[in-house]
């Protein structure tokens, strides 16, 4: 289906007349909308704009609080300064004469010490378990190539 | 010499660690300076919660910004330069 002829005019010369702008109606609109995303876009702008305003005046704000504390914190400390070495060491030599003392008085004796538990893995239990004898049956724990 | 304990195992500021006992021992000047540092910490608790409700306002108010943007250039698209320079020269023409 091939396009209509275009029209040229009555006299055929082909002189198109200028278009003539319709008059715009009071109250009419387009159908598209083009104010309101405009509208919706300087409000976001606005909104981004406080935001950032906050974040400034919140960054600030913590800022002069970390110091505050910092500063606080520090006048904690100058008031309570760590234990030197000496006071550690004396407070924990006191510490031992306290249990050294706490034992002569239950009638013990202050330096017994534990003995110390070794050698307790599952193969020396084992082999503890089943005596000196290695003539009691069983696999030997000692080595076949030692014996041969 | 008795003293208040208020870090927890990884070195921060925990007063929830703060005995009673502990503080009734302390003298005035101990004392007033646990009270400054406890205020001091409990404000730099309200100025982080504060920095971050700003941080999030600002992401979202980024992002809503963004999205209106993309509508805003649908609806209302820039003009074209051939329209540029069109209305260049309608506003240089002599009337």
């Amino acid at each position: 289906m091939s396009d209509p002829i275009e029209h040229v005019g009555a006299d055929q010369s082909g002189a198109r007349a200028e278009p003539v702008a319709a008059p715009k109606k009071p109250g009419s609109h387009s159908k598209i909308a083009h104010l309101r995303p405009k509208v919706n876009y300087e409000k976001a702008q606005a909104e981004t704009a406080d935001a950032r305003a906050e974040l400034q005046a919140a960054s600030s704000a913590l800022r002069t609080a970390e110091k505050m504390e910092g500063s606080a914190l520090a006048d904690w400390i100058k008031l309570n300064p760590a234990p030197s070495a000496d006071e550690v060491t004396r407070q924990f030599l006191a510490g031992q004469q306290a249990t050294r003392a706490a034992r002569v008085e239950q009638g013990l004796d202050p330096d017994t010490r534990a003995v110390p538990v070794i050698s307790k893995s599952p193969i020396d239990q084992f082999a503890a378990a089943r005596g000196k004898a290695a003539s009691r049956g069983g696999t030997p724990l000692r080595s076949n190539v030692v014996r041969r | 010499m008795s003293s208040v304990n208020f870090f927890d195992g990884l070195g921060q500021i925990d007063l929830s660690l703060i005995r009673d006992e502990d503080v009734a021992a302390l003298d005035d000047t101990r004392r007033e300076a646990l009270e400054i540092l406890i205020e001091s910490v409990i404000a730099k608790g309200k100025a982080t919660e504060r920095h971050a409700a700003a941080r999030k306002r600002v992401h979202e108010a980024m992002a809503f910004e963004d999205e209106c943007l993309r509508l805003h250039r649908e609806a209302n698209p820039a003009p074209t330069e051939l329209e540029a320079l069109r209305a260049a020269q309608a506003a240089y023409r002599p009337s």
